[in-house]
């Protein structure tokens, strides 16, 4: 899992808020590949719409983060930023893409390159695929578990419902994975560190 | 003891006799099935422009595969192989994928002179198609390549070399 | 019999260790009898496992240069709307410092590179010797034996072939344009879509990733051809997709014709050139265009679709059908209805096909 950013202090939501630039760029420093990581799966790998979401949330940052009223953390109002707009693009684009060079396929595995690379490479672009295809619900509490450790309270506030209903759809969502990538069991196992 | 044996009763006899056609019946057309889904996994050449995505538009062709109906995506692979005044020449290539449409880009990392054609690959499961693209400088041939239901074998990337048409 | 209901929505808060001693006894309690939860859980720790090892992916460099532009874009015009004449002061002082920084900037970022590849082509007014950095607005033409190559950022180039005129529009984070009054330009671009864009008198090309050329005269009327990538030719409320190996004619006044690739039979391609240009040959231009189509010049019936009459799009569609099949899902009155989506999912399985 990736460390959450957790240095956000008041200082820095107050720099915000008056649009200084170095306090929206400490936030961007923070949080930027997280971003970028959920729009990326969210689109299915779609670099450039995972571009245009993170440029979005980030200028949303600029012009909304006077909407933040303190009563829940802020990590937890980013996060709800980076939701609707993965669900606002989603209605109204179409997509379609390239991931990046992390899931090139080699084609050859028999000349001196390291088969065990091969192989976590393939179940990364497995998972990655499996991910992608999962419904919206329960891809987005996926998301929020892995790329940034968000506990059941914190996602809950995000997605807007019960921790008890967090903890089904990230149950159902792991068993839905589990389906998809059940014929890479014996992958999966060696994969394991 | 009574030693009395039910399967002796006629009406029993009977009903596993049916059972066990049905069952047969069952058999049949679930293989029939398989073999014709095993028929069915193919792969499929276009232009870049099939691939909507401008990181696509340098590869030489896009492909993607039809058929699979593993949860899993299909394992693909890709050589280049060619004639280069006379000798014979094989290189591996990078094949880059789309997840979400499942479409493949292969890029020109051959040389330029000689006769160059990929080899592509698809594993579904246990079934593997597969595919001889003829090439020309930037784009590829479709009228002159070949599309099997199995990996292609020396003889086969032979023939395709020679019906290549020459730049 | 007693019911006993099954954990599997506690499977993840169990395994993250999120539930209370209480919850976490009673589902200990039924996965020691349950083997079927036992072999969810398993399932489930393993593909947690798995998603431990997926990596963050790093976001691309330039994002921060497109927000920081934004952000003064927001900046000015929030300075604009305070009523407070304090507020007022800060907003003209705000002004006056962005002010500079554009001009700043533009002197920065808006110069375009040029080198004469040929002769003495034309820059300003003043010759180009070797290379030259021109500002966004001047003119670059060059004559009969002069070629120049104009540098587009960081995104790809624009060669001038002889006897071209272009004017350089604008240059930036937000993309490039160039206006093409008369002659060739080649284009080798590779950048996102829609950041390079060439105004020609009867259509506007919209880079998709590519390469191509554009020729037109000095009343608009001329071709592009597209070599690798696609390019969109646009014009008022008409769109042509061209991808590579095909072809589109423009007329002034008429904008974009109908694409179509550059090895279809000749019959064919005559038949729609007067088809888009010649009124009244359209009616037996059609018949002809079906006749000579093959399977890849679908591209050129796909576009078709749109641009003939009601009454002959059945005919159009037929002849897609016949040579390309229809895909599933894809209902004919929704195509003859001209429904966007429909089209435009038609258009993205018979782009297999070209």
């Amino acid at each position: 899992m990736h460390p959450s950013g957790r240095e956000i202090n008041a200082e820095i939501i107050e720099g915000c808020r008056r649009g200084d630039r170095n306090a929206v760029r400490v936030i961007y420093d923070l949080y930027k590949d997280k971003v970028y990581s959920i729009a990326l799966f969210f689109f299915h790998g779609d670099v450039s719409t995972a571009s245009d979401v993170t440029q979005q949330v980030f200028l949303k940052l600029l012009t909304e983060s006077g909407h933040f009223r303190g009563d829940s953390a802020f990590s937890t109002w980013l996060y709800r930023v980076v939701l609707n707009t993965c669900i606002d693009v989603a209605r109204t684009r179409r997509h379609g893409g390239l991931q990046i060079e992390r899931s090139v396929v080699e084609g050859v595995a028999a000349k001196g390159s390291n088969e065990d690379d091969l192989v976590k490479r393939q179940i990364a672009n497995s998972i990655q695929t499996a991910i992608s295809t999962l419904p919206q619900k329960f891809k987005l509490a996926i998301l929020l578990r892995y790329f940034d450790d968000l506990s059941y309270e914190e996602m809950a506030k995000v997605l807007n419902c019960s921790i008890g209903t967090v903890a089904s759809r990230l149950s159902r969502g792991h068993r839905m994975l589990a389906g998809k990538l059940e014929p890479m069991r014996e992958s999966l196992a060696k994969g394991k560190p | 003891m009574q030693g009395r044996n039910r399967l002796a009763d006629p009406s029993k006899i009977e009903m596993y006799r049916l059972v066990a056609r049905i069952s047969f019946a069952l058999a049949v057309i679930l293989a029939v099935a398989r073999a014709a889904r095993a028929q069915d996994f193919a792969i499929q050449i276009a232009s870049p422009v099939a691939a909507q995505n401008y990181q696509m538009k340098r590869s030489t062709f896009v492909f993607r595969t039809t058929g699979c109906a593993a949860a899993v995506p299909p394992e693909v692979m890709a050589t280049a192989e060619g004639r280069v005044t006379g000798q014979r020449r094989s290189l591996p290539l990078k094949v880059v994928v789309a997840p979400a449409t499942g479409v493949y880009g292969v890029f020109r990392e051959w040389p330029e002179e000689g006769v160059w054609i990929v080899n592509v690959t698809a594993r579904c499961a246990s079934t593997i198609a597969g595919a001889l693209v003829a090439t020309d400088g930037k784009s590829f041939i479709r009228e002159s390549s070949v599309f099997l239901t199995h990996k292609a074998t020396e003889a086969e990337i032979e023939a395709a070399l020679k019906g290549t048409p020459r730049k | 019999m007693i019911f006993n209901r099954h954990v599997t929505d506690r499977f993840a808060p169990y395994l993250d260790g999120s539930l209370d001693s209480r919850m976490r006894d009673s589902v200990e309690a039924h996965l020691a009898k349950c083997a079927e939860c036992r072999t969810g859980v398993d399932q489930v720790r393993k593909v947690k496992a798995a998603l431990q090892e997926i990596p963050l992916f790093e976001a691309p460099e330039s994002l921060w240069t497109t927000i920081e532009a934004s952000q003064h874009g927001i900046g000015k015009a929030q300075s604009a709307t305070f009523p407070n004449w304090r507020y007022a002061v800060a907003a003209l002082i705000v002004f006056v410092a962005l002010l500079g920084y554009w001009r700043h900037s533009r002197q920065l970022i808006v110069r375009w590179e040029v080198v004469a590849l040929d002769g003495l082509p034309i820059a300003g007014g003043e010759p180009i010797v070797a290379l030259e950095s021109v500002p966004t607005g001047e003119w670059i033409e060059t004559d009969a034996r002069s070629r120049a190559r104009i540098r587009v950022g960081e995104i790809g180039s624009v060669e001038l072939e002889p006897n071209t005129r272009v004017r350089l529009m604008a240059s930036g984070v937000g993309g490039h344009r160039l206006a093409l009054r008369s002659g060739g330009i080649s284009a080798k671009i590779s950048a996102p879509p829609r950041l390079f864009i060439v105004d020609a008198p009867a259509g506007t090309a919209v880079d998709l990733g590519c390469e191509y050329r554009i020729h037109c005269d000095r009343y608009g009327t001329g071709t592009l051809s597209v070599s690798q990538g696609w390019v969109s030719l646009e014009w008022l409320r008409t769109e042509s997709l061209v991808p590579a190996g095909a072809s589109c004619r423009m007329r002034a006044g008429l904008g974009p014709g109908t694409p179509w690739f550059e090895d279809a039979p000749t019959q064919f391609a005559q038949a729609l050139e007067r088809f888009d240009f010649d009124p009244n040959s359209a009616l037996d231009a059609i018949e002809t265009i079906l006749t000579y189509s093959r399977t890849r010049d679908t591209l050129t019936l796909w576009h078709l679709l749109s641009r003939v009459r009601a009454s002959d799009r059945p005919r159009v569609y037929h002849r897609i059908v016949k040579l390309a099949g229809t895909p599933a899902g894809i209902d004919r009155e929704t195509i003859l209805n001209l429904d966007r989506h429909a089209l435009a999912r038609w258009k993205d399985e018979l782009a297999w096909t070209w």
